[in-house]
């Protein structure tokens, strides 16, 4: 019998990995139709030839494919596997299911960052005016989970009280946030508002390539973590007595998400659910060995912020939905699903 | 490496006694712990646990002993020292510790996404000291002797508390330090399962480790302790072999029951609770 059952268990291994493979296919399918949707009629045919070939194309096709789509497509295709990574570890990290990289106020501070630059514009010195809101958006959210460390710290506390210090946040950066509208002029507060509904449309190669550097930096550093992380799975006390210290675990898990979290949100604004339902749905399919998870949610993350790009720009013909709306809508009976499958079992 | 199909029951010989003649015992100096002005342990002090020994704790409710555990394990900022040889356990890393020690908690490991033999194999290649072919071998040799082949392959999120329980225990026992701290490790489980786990228990203590387990049931701990320790308000009040430590007056004075003790014809220890003390 022991020899079928390890027979068995390598095929469902096997299985997993080869799951792992199909996923990222699937995710690149996602990121070339995000290529190809969009409101100006050009075929995808001539689209996919001018990849290959960019003189096949008139001058204002070329602008649309390598100015507009591709960059877009691209950030979509990296802020999704972002979120879904930070949320994967947030959630192993803070032992809470429910956590997402926005638990600890991380969006909700970026955007009271982001609204101080539209309002008062107010921002760093010597940075260039269009990087004015993103950075202060940064510099806020970076803020914010100092300060959360240093709450914690005086506390003493665990990932529980974590989580009610960035729930205290949240509702502090939100409040904040209610009040720069109140005093903004009615062209800011929209603009407030339309940067807090995240989109990806206005992507430009400079923010993309930040966000891939980041990518290139933390992600490996995570998937290094990887058995620590699936270690934690089995309680702090068993992670203790395997050999992993716990909580210098949590802080530097906590500083890659706040990094990747953090960039994330200034390039886009707040984009809910990717990162707390890529997460779940990666670990429905690969469970939680995180060697297979974390690879796992970022390509799940890519593509569901992919895909749900796609719906955004074609759900309304000729109107671009901001694509943070179309994650929220679409994300609240991917969750539900989620829950609903996970308990039936 | 024993191939699983020939592994017999009761073959003590398959935990390693790489600990054996040289193991040291560990010292427990004036450990207090206090939470907040509350305090819940006083001034502990245990010379000298054996190795060989399998050393039970038992008391009420809330007495300490699973805070005592964890002071010793490390897990809980503590005064006084925990000495394993001549290295102060709270001085080393973590790493260095874990060489040392293992704790199994007493809830139960959570409801992953995992199947057990994933939880062992897994949990094995974290310690990171053995190839992934032995620790496979390992894990089924260990699953079968436990008698858990029947849902290796399930994944924890599907099993019972029970069997969540056998599974952490089974993970624990994959790679065995010198010293076991072991926290209620059958309070969930069927009475077969709970002879299985302290018969290993044994057999670990056997192959030279250092075993500290904490038990509710006084039967089981009358009979597999070889050391029995009461802790009672966070202090020691009965420490030594069950026959010595145990006696109707501790179990009024740290129950408030009345119960009648006497070994039967195997020299083990019978326990007849009688009704509440008044």
């Amino acid at each position: 019998m022991a020899a079928t059952v390890l027979k068995d268990h390598r095929t469902k291994q096997r299985r997993k990995v080869l799951l792992l493979f199909i996923l990222a296919a699937f995710a690149v399918t996602c990121l070339f139709a995000n290529v190809l949707a969009g409101p100006s009629s050009i075929s995808a045919s001539r689209l996919v030839g001018g990849l290959w070939e960019p003189g096949s194309l008139s001058a204002v096709e070329q602008v649309i494919l390598f100015e507009l789509r591709l960059p877009s497509a691209c950030l979509a295709f990296l802020v999704g596997a972002a979120l879904a990574v930070s949320g994967v570890e947030i959630q192993t990290v803070l032992d809470n299911p429910l956590a997402s990289p926005f638990t600890l106020g991380i969006s909700s501070a970026a955007a009271f960052g982001a609204s101080v630059a539209i309002v008062a514009g107010l921002g760093f010195p010597f940075l260039p005016v269009q990087w004015l809101v993103p950075g202060n958006a940064f510099a806020f959210a970076m803020l914010a989970i100092v300060l959360l460390q240093v709450l914690n710290r005086l506390k003493g506390g665990g990932p529980q009280t974590l989580v009610l210090f960035g729930i205290a946040m949240v509702f502090a950066f939100s409040a904040l946030l209610s009040l720069m509208q109140l005093f903004a002029s009615a062209q800011a507060a929209q603009m407030i508002v339309f940067w807090t509904m995240g989109n990806v449309d206005q992507a430009e190669w400079i923010e993309v390539s930040l966000l891939a550097i980041l990518i290139v930096l933390i992600f490996p550093w995570s998937f290094l973590s990887a058995n620590r992380l699936t270690a934690l799975r089995f309680g702090a006390d068993r992670a203790m007595s395997l050999g992993v210290d716990v909580n210098r675990l949590r802080l530097l898990a906590q500083i890659r998400i706040s990094l990747l979290t953090g960039l994330a949100v200034a390039l886009t604004g707040t984009i809910a659910f990717v990162g707390l339902v890529g997460p779940h749905i990666a670990r429905m399919l690969l469970g939680e060995n995180h060697r297979l998870l974390l690879p796992a949610s970022a390509i799940t993350g890519a593509a569901l912020l992919s895909s749900a790009a796609v719906v955004s720009k074609i759900l309304i013909p000729g109107v671009s939905i901001p694509v943070g709306i179309v994650t929220a809508i679409v994300g609240v009976p991917v969750f539900v699903t989620v829950i609903l499958t996970r308990t039936s079992k | 490496m024993t191939h699983p199909e020939t592994i017999q029951s009761g073959d003590a010989d398959f935990f390693p006694a790489g600990v054996g003649a040289n193991a040291s015992g560990l010292d427990v100096k004036n450990l207090s712990v206090s939470y907040k002005d509350k305090v819940v342990l006083r001034d502990i002090s245990i010379s000298s646990f054996r190795p060989g020994d399998v050393t039970i704790l038992i008391g009420p409710n809330g007495a300490g002993k699973t805070t005592l555990l964890r002071a010793i394990a490390g897990l809980i900022p503590a005064q006084g020292s925990v000495e394993y040889g001549s290295n102060a356990l709270s001085s080393l890393p973590v790493k260095a510790r874990s060489d040392i020690l293992t704790y199994l908690p007493q809830t139960p490991i959570g409801e992953l996404e995992m199947t057990v033999l994933e939880t062992l194999i897994d949990g094995a290649l974290i310690r990171g000291s053995k190839s992934r072919a032995d620790v496979e071998q390992m894990a089924l040799v260990l699953l079968q002797k436990l008698e858990m082949l029947s849902f290796a392959l399930t994944p924890l999120s599907r099993l019972s508390g029970g069997q969540r329980q056998m599974a952490g225990f089974a993970q624990m026992a994959m790679d065995l330090p010198p010293v076991l701290l072991l926290d209620e490790p059958v309070n969930a489980l069927d009475l077969r399962r709970q002879e299985q786990v302290m018969g290993l228990i044994k057999d670990f203590a056997r192959s030279g480790r250092t075993v500290v387990v904490v038990l509710h049931d006084l039967s089981l701990a009358a009979r597999w302790a070889d050391r029995l320790i009461a802790l009672s308000g966070g202090e020691i009040v009965a420490d030594g072999a069950p026959h010595v430590a145990l006696s109707a007056d501790l179990l009024r004075n740290l129950y408030g029951i009345n119960a009648d003790i006497r070994p039967d014809t195997e020299g083990i220890l019978r326990i007849n609770v009688t009704g509440l003390a008044s």
